[in-house]
């Protein structure tokens, strides 16, 4: 029988643990247990064998740590041959009679994933595929991802092994006692990007004792539709009397994995601590009970790496902000490659209440893959929201769900037969819920049982190729109500029509009913609480609007859906409560004043009050620059410290905002300083002070950020032909790379001086290294980049 | 054998992080921010540790601790007398590292407070493990000795990192240049 049918109509037991039954028969700390493969087959074959006795029906090859991060590509092979040859005669030569299959172990890599570790997201995926490649080679029955705790990671372990092998694939996770993984994952989180990718068993592995990881078996039963694992530890370890000693016995543990089987978990085993005894206790309880029945979740979800949002539960708020269409400085943002302002925005709609964010960056003249999955990588890495990548480019749209942490919600697809033939291979391969939109080759259907029929064409085609109707949000369109009175009607019937025969989720973006209207958040509000009452499940709306945001907390108010109207209650009180600052007596105006204390809000306000009377660059010659020049001597005469420099900084960038909106640009066109950290270090909070004084002080900041390698900084200066670099080193081990990048600008990019800082530089050294100058904090970065051009 | 030991939150020694942070108590709004940061932090972090007992032998310079030596003067010299050592890794986890991500793109001023306020939760989940390693031992331990301290080669946190297990143990890694993820972490040795 092949494993997937196997899988299907039994309870599937596993082996227990590998490395801590190497360990007491004497593999050393410090040596590869994989290599025992080749130096002592004996033992590997022994241990195989001692699981299929005990009654398992999978044992896991002795490659967890095999990679070729570990290994050179010849010895790698020999490994992995050598492993998968020893489970094979062990299954071979067991002479018990449950059905035996052998599954390629496959763990970690034992690196972080960038932004915040060094290892590439496709450079993971590379090295699993070598692993996978080998394995499926040398005569798996299934590949079994092991105990991850990084939902990135496991996102890259199983693109390798669908893109290299056709075998099962079964990943077991490893979560903590916040039920959670080490890089936050949710048990619901990891069920959507698991199943979206297409696992055929998930679960929880290693970490912890079967008590303990109960917990997280409950919530993924609840939510998988696929088999669920428990392949647990034999509790914690102890020293006793320099003997090892797990905390859970054989029977607590079977008794405990046969509670979790009656439960409904399908796939069974043990990890660090557990012997052949403790399966064959297992076996013994597990072997006459019959499996729980699998059942479809029905579940609409998407997913961030840290948790789920599940639509049909709450309408589900969809910032709209990022995304250029109307948006002047977003554009100039996006044109220019600055990713802080895309940040900021995101964090502004999350802060708001908004609990997906749409990403979207199409603007003509720009790579538009290149710049989405950048966007979406920024995002999140900093923000916790499930992302909706809108993108009218099924290229773009690849890219960014290839590289995006969780299940996306894809934006979108549409009932023309193109549109489904780009987007749905996409969906199928990567997980995501698409949006799909009611119109087709005949534009959109006047009727509400006209886009009704649409969405029906485009559930059924998407059947086809695999995608359940769950994983579809139908947008049935709202259109101008101005151009046509009937076009909210049409609109609000179709949600419900939708809702009601085909069991589906939808989703308007409100604001278009309004177009050509005068208070358009006044409609815009009206149509969002009808919207919802006809059973709207999400809107693509812009969380900024208080309208809205006070219509959609009332509504979930009256409609049940706020637990003793907490969310209402809490957010009036604070919107109530505006803590007044008590202003000491000064000589200072407003302005100069909220900048040289810190006071981000009051400094756009009073910004915001001059320009009633002043023309915008006069408040910045007169208010802005004079109160940042305050700061900035208080800061060299050590009467003010650097948080309190960082906080006028950030305050009299809040004024320059107001100051920008006023021009309706963001250029202020100072000199080109082009700013990183290099290679090989990943410290960038200095290098953020520098930019955001540098900014403020007029120059035109190119932030290159962290790790940059020599080329990309060099090709930055002669781009913009920048008369200024600044670079910044933490790390003693990535000076090196500083004086390299050093002697390359000085050599292709003559024109241009050098400002180094960071904390192992010195001024002789950053001398030694070919520097123009060394600052030795960030407003001597300042007055070193002022000097240069004024030169 | 490693073991692993996970702590709820410490209490914050705001003295502490506003010296790390170069800052001033006086300073209100300092003080307002520090508390955003706290507040934020609260959910971000988690305390873990994983350590191990090594037997140490010196001759010379050379620590042997049976599964690598280090060539070390200031270390040997640390641990001159000792038979024992405690080797531990401590860290607030990923999730910290995200919040400085954050803030480092959207407030430098926040991004500064929160890498002094990190630095604090760091050390005190040390001196909590310590404390702790000190009682079960009823030994009055000295001091941590970290890689990279006096001659110690940062280099060695690569063995360091391999007999404790600490990617599966607590989540931490080792970059190529020897950066530790999450960034908030502490690898040390404490004689026995």
């Amino acid at each position: 029988m092949n494993f997937k049918d196997f899988l299907q109509t039994n309870i599937v037991r596993l082996d227990g643990a590998m490395g801590t039954v190497l360990q007491a028969r004497g593999l050393q700390t410090g040596e590869l247990p994989e290599t025992w493969n080749l130096s002592h087959p004996e033992e590997i074959y022994a241990i195989h064998k001692a699981y299929f006795d005990a009654g398992s029906h999978v044992v896991c090859t002795n490659t967890f740590g095999a990679n070729a991060l570990k290994f050179d590509k010849r010895t790698l092979e020999e490994v992995v041959r050598a492993a998968l040859a020893l489970a094979h005669k062990a299954k071979a030569d067991s002479l018990t009679e449950q059905e035996k299959f052998v599954a390629l172990s496959v763990g970690g890599l034992g690196k972080l994933f960038k932004p915040f570790g060094d290892l590439d997201f496709e450079d993971a995926v590379a090295l699993f595929a070598e692993t996978v490649r080998l394995g499926a080679k040398h005569g798996a029955d299934l590949i079994f991802i092991e105990t991850m705790n990084d939902s990135y990671e496991a996102k890259a372990a199983v693109l390798a092994a669908k893109e290299n092998s056709t075998l099962p694939v079964l990943v077991s996770c490893a979560y903590t006692e916040d039920e959670t993984l080490m890089t936050g994952a949710s048990p619901e989180a990891m069920v959507a990007l698991l199943e979206g990718l297409g696992a055929d068993a998930l679960g929880a592995g290693c970490s912890l004792g079967p008590q303990k990881l109960m917990p997280v078996v409950e919530r993924l039963l609840a939510s998988a539709s696929v088999p669920v694992i428990l392949k647990p530890n034999a509790g914690l370890p102890r020293d006793e009397g320099g003997k090892t000693v797990f905390d859970v016995d054989t029977d607590e543990f079977s008794a405990c994995v046969t509670e979790a089987v009656k439960r409904g978990v399908r796939v069974v085993g043990g990890c660090c601590g557990t012997t052949p005894e403790y399966i064959s206790n297992l076996t013994q309880k597990t072997r006459h009970l019959s499996p729980a029945k699998l059942c479809k979740k029905e579940k609409c979800v998407v997913s961030s790496y840290s948790h789920a949002v599940e639509f049909g539960v709450a309408p589900i708020l969809i910032g709209e902000r990022i995304n250029p269409t109307g948006k002047k400085r977003l554009k100039e943002a996006l044109l220019r490659g600055d990713m802080d302002y895309v940040l900021a925005e995101g964090a502004a709609e999350a802060d708001r209440g908004a609990q997906i964010l749409d990403v979207n960056v199409g603007l003509p003249d720009v790579n538009e893959p290149e710049l989405l999955v950048r966007a979406v990588c920024e995002l999140q890495a900093t923000l916790s929201l499930p992302l909706q990548i809108d993108t009218a480019s099924p290229a773009a749209m690849e890219r960014a769900l290839r590289r995006y942490n969780g299940k996306a919600l894809i934006n979108s697809v549409n009932g023309k037969e193109e549109s489904m033939q780009s987007i749905f291979p996409l969906a199928k391969k990567y997980g995501g819920v698409i949006v799909a939109l009611t119109l087709d080759e005949n534009g959109i259907p006047e009727t509400a049982e006209g886009r009704l029929a649409v969405a029906e064409r485009i559930l059924k085609r998407a059947k086809e190729y695999g995608i359940d109707k769950h994983d579809l949000v139908f947008d049935p369109l709202a259109l101008t109500v101005s151009a046509d009175k009937n076009a909210a009607n049409t609109t609000l019937a179709a949600v419900k029509l939708i809702r009601a025969h085909l069991g589906c989720h939808t989703l308007l973006g409100v604001s278009n009913v309004s177009f050509g209207l005068p208070r358009r958040e006044d409609v815009n509000a009206a149509f969002f609480a009808l919207a919802m009452e006809n059973g709207l499940s999400a809107a693509i709306m812009n969380p900024h609007s208080e309208k809205m945001m006070s219509t959609y907390r009332a509504t979930l108010a009256l409609k049940g859906l706020d637990e003793g109207c907490e969310n209402y209650i809490r957010t009036a009180e604070d919107a109530a409560d505006t803590t007044e600052y008590e202003r000491e007596s000064t000589p200072l105006s407003a302005c100069r004043y909220a900048i040289t204390k810190g006071l981000k809000e009051q400094a756009a306000e009073a910004t915001r009050a001059l320009l009633a009377s002043q023309a915008p660059l006069e408040i910045v010659n007169t208010e802005i620059i004079p109160a940042l020049d305050l700061v900035g001597r208080a800061f060299e005469e050590k009467t003010l410290y650097l948080p309190g420099l960082l906080m006028s900084a950030e305050a009299a960038k809040s004024a320059f905002e107001v100051v920008k909106s006023a021009l309706g640009t963001a250029k202020r066109d100072g000199p080109v300083f082009v700013l990183a950290t290099v290679r090989g270090d990943v410290h960038d909070i200095g290098k953020n002070i520098v930019k955001l004084l540098l900014e403020n002080y007029g120059f035109s900041v190119v932030d290159l950020g962290r790790d940059v390698p020599p080329e990309s900084i060099l090709a930055a200066v002669q781009k913009h032909r920048a008369p200024l670099v600044g670079l910044s080193a933490l790390m003693t081990t990535t000076v090196c790379e500083m004086e390299k990048t050093i002697r390359l600008l000085h050599a292709e990019a003559p024109w241009c001086k050098i400002i180094v800082g960071g904390a192992v530089l010195t001024a002789a050294y950053a001398e030694k290294i070919g520097a123009n100058r060394y600052a030795k904090d960030a407003m001597d970065g300042v007055r070193a980049a002022l000097e240069f051009t004024k030169a | 054998m490693i073991f692993v030991r996970t702590y709820p939150a410490p209490p914050i020694d705001e003295a502490q992080v506003l010296r790390y942070a170069r800052a001033s108590a006086e300073d209100a709004a300092v003080a307002r921010l520090l508390r955003e940061c706290e507040k934020e932090a609260e959910n971000a972090c988690c305390f873990r540790v994983c350590y191990r007992t090594l037997d140490v032998k010196l001759v010379g310079d050379t620590c042997d601790f049976g599964a690598f030596c280090v060539h070390s003067h200031d270390l040997a010299a640390h641990l001159a007398g000792h038979e024992k050592a405690l080797l531990f890794a401590a860290s607030i986890g990923i999730g910290f590292d995200r919040l400085l991500a954050k803030y480092s793109r959207l407030s430098p001023a926040k991004a500064w407070l929160l890498q002094a306020l990190g630095t604090e939760r760091a050390e005190t989940l040390c001196d909590l493990f310590c404390a702790d390693a000190a009682r079960e031992y009823r030994l009055a331990l000295a001091a941590r000795f970290s890689p990279g301290y006096g001659d110690l080669p940062l280099a060695t946190q690569k063995d360091v990192f391999v007999a404790l297990d600490c990617e599966r143990k607590i989540g931490l890694t080792l970059n190529d240049s020897l950066v530790m993820s999450p960034a908030k972490s502490v690898t040390a040795f404490v004689g026995l």
